[in-house]
């Protein structure tokens, strides 16, 4: 009996730690997915967690196909995105980006807001460094045009800093894996940047044609969709991006 | 914390804290603006192009009608969202375009899931879930050509108000319906904008 309790406690611990850490090297035989940095839905362990314009509401998923509401956290308006990382979620919201911690998971625990401009933000994160966009002009934030790339340091996870913002042109999803980061500029296409420097972010490629919108990097494929529709393209650390496949849009 | 509370205890203090000014800068940053006249847009509106957004109403019955079909052609395609081999497309609205990605030179569409109304999903095991409208949705994807809905939660979202993007749009009228989605059209200035 206590063998099995042994057993089944270590099948627990090898779960929680195969969860905590969304990586770029997903096991390809993992149970959860896993979105780009659009999303408002994300699985950890028994958790889902929907971002609503002014909640974040956890289901309760260990019953799978009953999902009971576990939580709700009521935060300011304008919620778009959220991104789990190690013990972590991150939340983008038109005027910042809230850091939760979420070791149990149902009950996320706000540790800081890092407080910007209005705009819309996706954000992804990577070490100690969290990259997030923000997105001006008439689509996004009114009386600010310009858009940028920031680079905010998480280390201190209850105290997040700015080290780092560049101009951008219309960004919206974004992707980070090694020295690399990819960012979405919708129809002015998508950016690749060598982030050797993880808070120096260095232009390196620019495809023009590719009208991107949402971006996952993955085992060393990059999955972009937009109004370019479908495309793959593999990637090498510091390496140049290689179209694999594409599937355009129809009218 | 009840957010019912927060909606409208905070535009209260603002308003005791704001002159009208800043209310309006206030009004004109966070909320839909109903009380606008549309001749003459106050100050601080945003300049009318003549194109808005326009709700893409549907009925509570035909949203729930959750079905699988072949293949789609790609449209305005979304988020996407990968599980192992499978990937996931949305459709804007519309639904999600299962595919298979074991060669990423070679992707091979499966099927389309019609999802009316949907932007976002997430996917553990066999299990999708997705919504659908105002709806929380799991599906049961274990047969790709044939999934079943397993379980409905009814209006687990709030209703969408505005849409996604910052511009003028035709008031949300809840008697036409749940709002699926938004186009945009050619219109005269309407009430609303954010």
């Amino acid at each position: 009996m206590k063998k099995i309790y042994l057993f089944g406690l270590a099948l627990g611990l090898t779960y929680l730690v195969g969860c905590a850490e969304k990586s770029a090297e997903l096991n390809p035989n993992s149970q959860t997915g896993t979105g780009g940095s659009m999303a408002r839905f994300a699985i950890v362990g028994n958790a889902l967690y929907c971002v609503l314009p002014n909640e974040l509401q956890v289901y309760d998923i260990s019953s799978p196909t009953n999902p009971k509401i576990a939580n709700t956290v009521s935060l300011d308006f304008g919620l778009e995105t959220i991104f789990p990382y190690k013990n972590n979620l991150f939340i983008g919201a038109n005027d910042g980006l809230y850091i939760f911690d979420n070791q149990q998971f149902t009950k996320p625990n706000l540790l800081s807001k890092y407080t910007h401009v209005m705009s819309c933000d996706p954000v992804v994160v990577q070490g100690n460094y969290a990259y997030v966009t923000l997105r001006g002009g008439v689509a996004c934030r009114r009386f600010v045009s310009m858009s940028t790339l920031d680079v905010v340091d998480v280390s201190d996870l209850k105290s997040p800093k700015l080290v780092h913002s560049q101009p951008m042109q219309s960004p919206y999803g974004l992707g980070v894996d090694g020295t690399q980061l990819f960012v979405c500029e919708g129809d002015n296409g998508l950016k690749v940047f060598d982030i050797s420097a993880p808070t120096q972010p260095k232009l390196q490629e620019t495809l023009r044609e590719v009208k991107s919108f949402d971006v996952i990097p993955l085992n060393k494929s990059l999955i972009v969709t937009g109004d370019g529709g479908f495309v793959q393209y593999s990637y090498q650390n510091g390496g140049k991006l290689e179209l694999l496949s594409k599937i355009p849009i129809e009218p | 914390m009840n957010p019912t509370f927060f909606f409208v205890k905070r535009p209260f203090i603002w308003l005791l804290k704001w002159n009208s000014i800043g209310l309006l800068f206030l009004l004109g940053l966070l909320s839909c603006n109903t009380e606008i006249d549309t001749d003459t847009p106050t100050a601080g509106a945003p300049p009318f192009s003549g194109e808005g957004y326009r709700p893409i109403y549907m009925g509570k019955t035909e949203i729930q009608k959750i079905s699988t079909t072949a293949p789609q052609p790609l449209r305005k395609p979304g988020k996407i969202y990968v599980r192992g081999s499978y990937l996931f497309i949305n459709e804007q609205g519309k639904g999600i375009h299962l595919l298979n990605n074991a060669d990423p030179r070679n992707p091979q569409k499966i099927s389309f899931i019609n999802i009316p109304g949907n932007v976002d999903i997430a996917v553990k095991g066999n299990l999708l879930y997705a919504d659908n409208g105002r709806d929380f949705v799991v599906l049961d994807i274990g047969n790709p050509a044939d999934i079943q809905v397993v379980k409905r939660i009814e209006n687990a979202f709030p209703i969408q108000q505005n849409p996604p993007y910052i511009g003028y749009f035709e008031c949300v009228d809840e008697a036409k319906g749940v709002v699926v989605g938004w186009e945009k059209v050619k219109m005269s200035r309407p009430r609303c904008y954010r």
